[in-house]
């Protein structure tokens, strides 16, 4: 059995070495009964028609953002919202298929919806916040365009931090960020680095707003497919490759402030004054007036330890 | 299987199946054999215009147009015909030279084809030259429009390679300029040989003075898009709806010469221009997508890649590869498909990224000019109203310059780099 | 009388697609209050548009095409050779449209993430536009007309014909 499994991440993103590192895992877990055809750097296409081509079944597999799927299940979004998680750890525990009450619940009405159902995860870092000036607290970006990712829950973020949110593609985002179309963005670091924004950027401010995890998803027909065991030996595969996905993640992370550093960025933190309660408190209150729907997902994934 | 789709779409195309069903019907094909969802045939054409830089392309061709009925065109000519008219080769000149302007202003080969093409092709069919001639120096001049600053496929690539896009748009500028001054010289070489029209005398610096007040409004239009965005104003797609808004302006209230029905008129031309172009592009995509999934890019690289591993040696194989893919796929479609798989093992081989990057995409602008899947050919074409056999023997002297340019741009790569090592 | 229709329909569409980016530098620049969901709108105007028009293209016999060995071809077998063009013309444009047809009625829920502009719209539009080429095409193979490049008038069309 092959599997088509389609991404959208660029040459050096952990997502592109997770996506050929799973690969392998599950051909060896599977004794090569299951492989997977990768296709990474959107070659099978962009991300809603990625999302929409798992549902229909000409691409079996594939990872994103938790968001991608609000699509399907609105309240999939979620999991990407800012300020949930303790750490990179409890966001990993928080988005577990096997054990995590609020991903089952919402993974149940993906299958009925839409098809297709969560059966792993991406760590990719923690979202900070990068800008052409030193930002401590909300009040310094206050009516400044930053970009926003073009969905509701960034566009109420960025909102929640007090600037105006802009909407940029990515792939005009340095170009804006270089001619002041918008003054600032937020991304992890290992974006920031891949993407060359240190040349249009001068600082950072590490204000670790977002856990990045992805999810990674499948078309059910395809899953119920394979055998009982294919199944365990790649949910088993999978959860292993997050767990090191972490650990890729947070090696890389300490380097990249090293990197940047020396690629001219500076660095604000807790230590150096950023003030990371009135960010949690700002953005906090505006996504719970803007989606009061989240409310008893998010006490879910608070509780887990 | 992928091979045996490429020669039923190349048996479609030479039979005279319009393009976009030769290209359709053998993808329709590939999915009822392997089974695949019908429903993919929908997602993908639909998926395929769902780009913000595509829609530069009809508001570039509503300019042209509407600048060509509502008499701006004629005051640009006058002017730069009076200012350059006695050069050898004379409009043609300020043909190849307005392009290089132009590009400072729009990111894809086909806006400029779409927008400024036509008012050249008109201009210069008025002033005597014969069409195809005029259409070969329109479609050779439009390849430098990608290459200087702006650049859509640039930005792309940038992205798809992580390679800074900044460093990428500064190394296009010196290419860009060898380009204009080598097609500048055929053209010249050209006319003086065929004794082509040029003005009689030099003009007085009052006859420029007169000729340049009324074309004012309209020359100020690109440098006001390039300070725009620059500033931080707009995007390129916007820009070009700016300059949309500011032709009908210019036009309505300061020449007086915009009616309803010119507007109309552009508006129907447009559409019918737009949707020919675009309805190729949808079916290119599905059809993109199907030899990814069959990996014939991937496999074809891999094949030549096991030549060899000397930088040089690769650089001229990749020359050939993106040459190729340019004369199948567009050029978002063969950056997308083509360059994850070729540029690593270069890049490992000592190429340096941003130099193969402007390598890349001349190549794939002059895949644009070749046929099989030669868009600019087409739209060209269909602009100045002659066949395509007619476009091809004309444009014949300009790929000279062309790969002259090609072959200095993959050389000289301290030349290409030169410029945005100074900001290293 | 329906080309008049479906002509006022796409020009207004493509108003719009001219519009909405020129609106959202006014806003953003001058107001600074940037429009959500500008790009994607304009987005969804060009697909509306592009296959929505598709009919014109096909009714000016604007298609773009190599033609030459195919006008170079005896009389007969040039003859035989349009109308299996015209019918493969068809039959592509026919599938398309009800393949269009059946992903609306599979996902009728799908939408647009910002705007939440539903999917039905895009893919109606490429429904109809493929399903009304599919009728020009048709009628062009039911008339006893002789086609434009038939008779020399080419080069007064848009069509590349060599
Ligand atoms: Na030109
Ligand atoms: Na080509």
């Amino acid at each position: 059995e092959t599997l088509r499994y389609a991404h959208v991440g660029a040459e050096g993103d952990i997502q592109t070495r997770f996506a050929a590192e799973a690969a392998e895992a599950i051909e060896a877990a599977t004794d090569g009964e299951v492989s997977l055809q990768v296709f990474p750097a959107s070659q099978l296409g962009n991300v809603a028609e990625m999302v929409d081509g798992v549902r229909m079944g000409s691409i079996q597999m594939g990872h994103h953002d938790f968001a991608s799927l609000a699509r399907i299940v609105p309240e999939m979004a979620v999991f990407n919202a800012p300020f949930i998680y303790r750490d990179g750890a409890h966001a990993l525990a928080a988005t577990d298929p096997e054990t995590s009450p609020a991903l089952q619940a919402l993974n149940a009405e993906l299958v009925e919806n839409g098809g297709m159902r969560v059966i792993g995860r991406i760590y990719r870092g923690a979202r900070h916040i990068s800008s052409n000036f030193e930002i401590d607290e909300p009040a310094d970006m206050e009516g400044k365009p930053f970009r926003a990712v073009p969905l509701d829950l960034w566009i109420s973020m960025i909102k929640g931090m007090g600037a105006t949110p802009t909407p940029v593609e990515v792939s005009e985002l340095p170009t804006a960020l270089m001619t002041g179309l918008v003054v600032g963005q937020e991304n992890p670091l290992t974006m920031i680095s891949a993407n060359k924004l240190y040349e249009v950027q001068s600082h950072v401010a590490m204000t670790g707003h977002m856990q990045s995890v992805l999810a990674v998803f499948v078309n059910d027909d395809a899953w119920q497919g394979l055998e009982e065991d294919q199944r365990e030996a790649i949910t088993a595969a999978l959860d292993e490759k997050a767990a090191q996905s972490l650990e890729w993640a947070q090696a890389s992370e300490a380097d990249l402030v090293d990197e940047l550093t020396e690629a001219g960025m500076t660095f604000t933190t807790a230590e150096t004054g950023l003030d990371l309660e009135s960010f949690r408190t700002g953005v906090l209150a505006q996504i719970e007036a803007d989606f009061p729907e989240y409310g008893e997902y998010i006490e879910q994934i608070m509780a887990v330890e | 299987m992928g091979l045996i789709l490429i020669l039923v779409f190349l048996a479609l195309f030479v039979t005279g199946f319009p393009v976009v069903y030769a290209i359709l019907l053998p993808a329709i094909g590939y999915i009822a054999i392997e089974g695949l969802p019908l429903g993919l045939l929908a997602q993908r054409v639909t998926y395929a215009l769902d780009s913000f830089p595509l829609v530069a392309v009809p508001i570039f061709i509503f300019v042209g147009n509407l600048m060509n009925l509502s008499g701006i065109t004629d005051r640009i000519f006058r002017f730069a015909d009076t200012a350059v008219g006695r050069v050898p080769g004379g409009l043609a000149q300020v043909n190849i030279f307005s392009s290089l302007i132009f590009s400072g202003m729009s990111g894809a080969a086909l806006a400029d084809v779409g927008g400024l093409g036509k008012i050249e092709i008109e201009a210069m069919k008025k002033r005597g030259f014969e069409a195809p001639f005029s259409a070969a120096v329109t479609a050779a001049s439009a390849v430098v429009g990608p290459i200087f600053p702006p650049s859509i496929p640039l930005i792309v690539y940038g992205s798809v390679t992580s390679v800074s896009i900044i460093q990428l748009l500064i190394a296009g500028i010196v290419p860009a300029l060898i380009c204009i001054a080598l097609l500048m010289t055929t053209a010249a070489v050209i006319a003086i040989r065929a004794n082509m029209p040029r003005a009689a005398r030099w003009p007085s610096p009052r006859e420029v003075g007169a000729s340049l007040l009324p074309a004012l409004p309209a020359l100020l239009a690109p440098v006001l898009m390039i300070a725009g965005m620059m500033a931080g104003l707009f995007t390129p797609t916007e820009a070009a709806a700016v300059t949309a808004a500011y032709v009908v302006v210019i036009s309505g209230a300061v020449y007086r010469e915009l009616t309803w029905s010119h507007l109309w008129q552009a508006m129907a031309l447009t559409l019918r221009s737009t949707s020919a172009i675009l309805v190729i592009v949808a079916a290119a995509a599905l059809f993109g997508w199907i030899l990814a999934v069959e990996q014939v890019p991937q496999d074809f690289s891999k094949l030549i890649l096991q030549i060899s591993d000397d930088p040089v040696a690769l650089l001229l194989i990749a020359n050939l590869i993106f040459f190729v893919a340019g004369m199948f796929l567009d050029s978002t479609t063969a950056t997308l498909l083509v360059v994850p798989v070729i540029a690593p093992p270069l890049v490992l081989a000592g190429v340096d990224p941003v130099h193969l990057g402007i390598v890349v995409i001349f190549n794939l602008m002059l895949g644009l000019l070749t046929p099989p899947m030669g868009l600019s050919l087409f739209l060209v074409a269909s602009i100045a109203r002659i066949s395509l056999r007619a476009l091809l023997k004309a444009l014949l002297p300009f790929y000279l310059p062309l790969l002259a340019t090609l072959a200095i741009i993959t050389f000289a790569d301290e030349l290409v780099l030169w410029l945005p090592s100074l900001l290293r | 009388m329906l080309r008049q229709g479906l002509q006022v329909i796409c020009t207004v569409l493509l108003g719009a697609l001219v519009t909405v980016p020129l609106l959202q530098v006014v806003m953003r620049d001058l107001f600074g209050a940037p429009l959500i969901g500008a790009e994607e709108l304009t987005r969804f105007l060009l697909i509306c548009t592009v296959f929505l028009a598709y009919p014109l293209v096909v009714a000016g016999r604007e298609n773009i095409v190599m033609a030459e060995l195919r006008e170079a071809l005896p009389d007969r077998l040039r003859r035989a050779l349009h109308r299996l063009i015209g019918l493969a013309a068809l039959a592509g444009c026919g599938l398309m449209a009800w393949v269009a047809l059946g992903s609306i009625i599979d996902n009728p829920g799908n939408a647009t993430p910002t705007l939440k502009i539903p999917f039905w719209l895009f893919l109606g539009a490429a429904c109809a536009g493929f399903g009304g080429a599919a009728l020009v095409h048709l009628r062009q193979a039911l008339s006893r007309r002789p086609t434009p490049t038939e008779t020399g008038a080419a080069a007064d069309s848009h069509s590349v014909s060599l």
